[in-house]
């Protein structure tokens, strides 16, 4: 037997792993293996309570031999005895460490001039019978039963040892322990969840300010977004380290590319006529406006990069850094594209759009001039499967 | 004489825990584990309730269900489910279940139940 060399080194093993798993079903087979494996049992299992509906649903039984319980079949409201030994403050049978059905026999003993208490310990016989339980260990969180395991008979059909039942008080503990840590991590994770859906309502709102101050543009960073994040399914994988982080900042960066423009005075973005070169100067200044303005936030980091650098040119003929090549960020690089095709797809106020077919010829001819080719060859990609 | 029911589900396990939970009201029980051996089982006996799973392989429950009130419009039919959704429950009473157990079942449910009906 494993445990029996160290059975509190091979807890401490086992309670390791379980801090790792976040799920209520894999903890309980994680836990109901270790038991089964370590003490020589019939059969294992346990009830989960469920705060929600104050009941306790079976999660996993299993067993070398005898009753296999089926999981998730049945379930046991907080007045099943069971739950009441452990939890019934009032009961003067109540204990909370464990309790051996070999027991129960003495307990009526002792209490024979108490009809009820001994009518409940019939109760109490009868359930654990159906169970098919020689011991049941709980699992306390404060003062509330979180969990109950139930062991069958050892298979040599010897008493259980105290060094057993220490063994599963420490580990039902350390379920407690565990379950209390995955419910923490669903919370956080559900919070984060709210607060990036909270971020992305705003940054979809700000797009949306941008985008009526400039009325030939309607809708064009989201037509951006939507683009860029076809683009970057056409990607190669080996380019990207953290796909998701990746796209989350893309669609982020994509929105906001022209933030910038919110410093740009409405007459000059609308204007029907050529821009002065002083006129030019200043709309050329957008990308780096925009970084200012999502400079100060930590998590835009990645994302600013995209604001920062989505004019400039593979051949470094950009603005307003004039970067070229691999030194332009690989973000940037996909708005760039996305940004280029849905320009020249609308009308502006000195033209018309032009054809889609007469697009994709330009993106493809400025492969290695204007735009990254690594990503001309996403975007025709892309057009060839009619994702754009 | 024992009351006698019928317990089907497609689980081995599931019908021998509900058979000897069942023992213990001393209540008999014959166990299936498909609807066709339900059905042949149905046929050939006389059962005072019949537990009837839902989501069985081969015939479905919803069609042993049918069979069964066809041939025996007083039977006293229990379905039991995974999911039951509320369209779903009453098309089974509307079938001629007499009610339904939604997994994971309660026992003392089931014990008030069974009591109940036979």
């Amino acid at each position: 037997m494993e445990y029996k060399k160290d059975f509190r080194n091979y807890l401490s093993k086992v309670a390791k792993q379980m801090i790792l798993i976040h799920d209520a079903n894999l903890l309980s087979k994680l836990v109901i293996r270790s038991v089964t494996r370590s003490l020589d049992v019939n059969h294992a299992g346990l009830f989960l309570y469920n705060k929600n509906n104050q009941e306790y649903i079976i999660k996993v039984s299993r067993g070398r031999k005898g009753l296999k319980i089926p999981v998730g079949f049945t379930k046991i409201k907080n007045t099943n005895p069971i739950i009441e030994f452990f939890s019934n403050q009032n009961l003067s049978v109540n204990h909370r460490e464990f309790l051996l059905l070999s027991h129960i026999k003495n307990l009526k003993e002792e209490n024979k001039q108490n009809k009820e208490l001994v009518a409940f310990l019939d109760d109490l016989e009868n359930e654990m019978s159906l169970y098919r339980a020689d011991l049941i260990v709980p699992g306390f969180f404060r003062k509330e039963l979180m969990v109950v395991f139930f062991i069958g008979g050892k298979t040599d059909n010897y008493d259980f040892t105290d060094d057993d039942i220490e063994f599963l008080t420490v580990l039902a503990s350390d379920v407690v322990m565990a379950i209390q840590n995955a419910q923490l991590f669903e919370d956080i994770k559900q919070q984060l969840d709210v607060n990036k859906q909270l971020l992305l309502n705003t940054v979809e709102t700000l797009a949306t300010a941008i985008d009526i101050k400039n009325a030939y543009t309607h809708g064009h960073a989201e037509r951006v977004m939507k683009y860029s994040m076809t683009l970057v399914k056409y990607m190669p994988r080996n380019l990207i380290t953290d796909l998701k982080s990746f796209e989350d900042s893309l669609k982020i960066s994509a929105l906001l590319h022209d933030i910038g423009k919110i410093g740009i005075p409405e007459d000059i973005l609308n204007k029907p006529t050529r821009l002065s070169e002083e006129e030019i100067d200043i709309v050329r200044k957008h990308p780096s406006m925009g970084a200012e303005i999502l400079e100060p936030i930590d998590e835009f980091q990645i994302a600013n990069l995209g604001v920062k650098f989505h004019h400039e040119k593979y051949d470094g003929s950009g603005y307003p850094y004039g970067l070229s090549g691999d030194n332009i960020p690989l973000i940037a690089t996909i708005i760039s594209v996305a940004d280029a095709y849905d320009a020249m797809m609308g009308d502006r106020p000195y033209r018309k759009g032009l054809q889609k077919e007469q697009v994709i010829k330009e993106i493809e001819l400025n492969k290695n001039k204007q735009f990254h080719p690594i990503v001309v060859d996403a975007f025709l990609e892309a057009v060839s499967n009619n994702e754009i | 004489m024992n009351k006698k029911v019928l317990i089907v589900d497609d689980e081995e396990e599931i019908v021998a825990f509900m058979a000897r939970f069942l023992k213990r009201l001393n209540i008999d029980s014959v166990t299936a584990i498909s609807g066709e051996e339900a059905l042949n089982y149905y046929q050939n006996d006389k059962f005072d309730c019949v537990f009837l799973d839902i989501h069985l392989g081969g015939i479905n429950g919803i069609e042993v269900l049918k069979k069964i009130k066809k041939s025996d419009p007083n039977a006293k039919v229990i379905v039991i489910t995974g999911s039951i959704s509320a369209d779903n429950k009453e098309n089974v009473i509307s079938l001629g279940a007499i009610d339904y157990l939604q997994k994971p079942i309660d026992l003392a449910d089931l014990k008030e139940k069974i009591l109940n009906y036979i």
